[in-house]
Parts: structure tokens; C-alpha cells; sequence
């Protein structure tokens, strides 16, 4: 074996588009992850955001630790793409696992997808979702 | 809009339609899923005061086709 053709072990980021619908319902915010329609609910925008990216740190971590086929995406319902309060975001998993080698390594992170993810990803250590436009 | 259950209604929900829950990350979360059609479906809630609020619950029937398009009416779902 060739040394570029070695795996490593190592510190990997993923991302992917996000998009985030804020919405109040019955005096609590909801903060909805479109594409995988999980939602985060506080008493405060900040803290249903805050949970959101949780319920996704967790979503992807069972996805990585998955064996068989997985439903990477599960888009909510067209009434919830349509909520005004719309903002896109960039999904950033930071994973433990095979980084690519160094020859082969992208400028860009590898895409979040699901076979990406089982891939490259042993466990998902953080999950941040960071402003699409920063 | 679905109805709020408590965790113990809940988790009996689960068992009857073959949904696997596990703690997440966080205390309050918890990890959901089943394998329909040889894809294994996934879906992340969080409990609010050992409650199940109807955002999850909808999510939840949503995520695991039990919904009355597919078959499962309100009165499947929730049972007497």
C-alpha cells in the first residue's frame, strides 16, 4: 500500500445546507430544521434554535452509527417551507473518524450526506449550524 | 395538530408500532427509530416536563408513516 493511499484517524468536517423555520406557537418558539424536520421548542428563539441543533447532533450520530440503509432526508410539509421567518444555514458535524488522504483531500468540507458520513465518520462530536451567508 | 402525552402513553405508542427509543446526547432527548422497507427511519425529540408536546408527536407520526394517509387514524394512533 502506497502511503496516500493510507486512512487516518482523525479530526473530519462535514457540512450541508440547512434550511430553519422559526415560528411562535402557543407562546413557545419553534425552531424547524426543514430538510429532516426536526424541531427545537424554548421559550425564547435562541433557546428553541439551541435545542434544534441538538436534536440534529443526535439525528446525525445515529445516522453514523447505523448499519443498514438510512432515510438521510425527511423534508417537512410545504406549510412549514412556507413560514415567513426562513433562514438558510450550513450544517458543520465535526466528526472523529478516516480522513481522506492528504493528496486526495478536497479544499472544500466533504458534503453531509449520509454515505459521506458513514463513511468518513466514526462518531459525531459537535454539530453547529452556522449562518449560510457567513 | 396532534395531543400532548405523557412519556409513559408515549413510550406504550412506541412499542406498539415497533419504534425503538434510546436517550440522546442530552437527558431530555431521545433518539427514535424503526426500519420500514429496509430504511431505517430516524427522528430526535426532546420531553418537556415528562411531556410529549404535539410538535413531537406529529413529528413523530410523520417521520414513521402513522398518519391517517397512511392508513393509521387518530384513534390507531392514540388506541382507547
Amino acid at each position: 500500500m502506497s502511503r496516500d493511499s493510507k486512512i487516518q484517524v482523525g479530526v473530519i468536517v462535514l457540512e450541508g445546507p440547512v434550511t430553519v423555520a422559526s415560528r411562535r406557537a402557543k407562546g413557545m418558539y419553534h425552531c424547524r430544521a426543514l430538510q429532516f424536520d426536526l424541531v427545537g421548542v424554548g421559550r425564547t428563539k435562541r433557546e428553541a434554535f439551541a435545542e434544534l441543533r441538538l436534536l440534529v447532533e443526535d439525528y446525525l450520530g445515529e445516522v453514523v452509527s447505523s448499519t443498514e440503509p438510512v432515510r438521510f432526508f425527511n423534508p417537512s410539509s410545504s406549510d412549514e417551507w412556507n413560514v415567513r421567518d426562513r433562514k438558510d444555514f450550513r450544517v458543520r458535524a465535526v466528526c472523529l473518524g478516516r480522513t481522506r488522504p492528504v493528496r486526495a483531500r478536497p479544499t472544500s468540507p466533504p458534503p453531509l450526506d449520509a454515505r459521506t458520513l458513514r463513511e468518513l465518520c466514526r462518531s459525531v462530536e459537535q454539530v453547529d449550524l452556522v449562518p449560510a451567508s457567513a | 395538530m396532534g395531543r400532548p402525552l405523557k412519556l409513559k402513553a408515549f413510550v406504550r405508542i412506541l412499542k406498539r408500532f415497533g419504534i425503538a427509543m434510546k436517550q440522546g446526547k442530552k437527558s431530555t432527548h431521545r433518539i427514535l427509530t424503526k426500519t420500514i422497507d429496509g430504511e431505517k427511519r430516524i427522528y430526535t425529540i426532546a420531553i418537556k416536563k415528562g411531556e410529549i408536546l404535539p410538535v413531537y408527536v406529529d413529528g413523530v407520526r410523520k417521520a414513521f408513516d402513522l398518519t391517517p394517509e397512511h392508513g393509521v387514524s387518530d384513534e390507531d394512533f392514540y388506541g382507547k
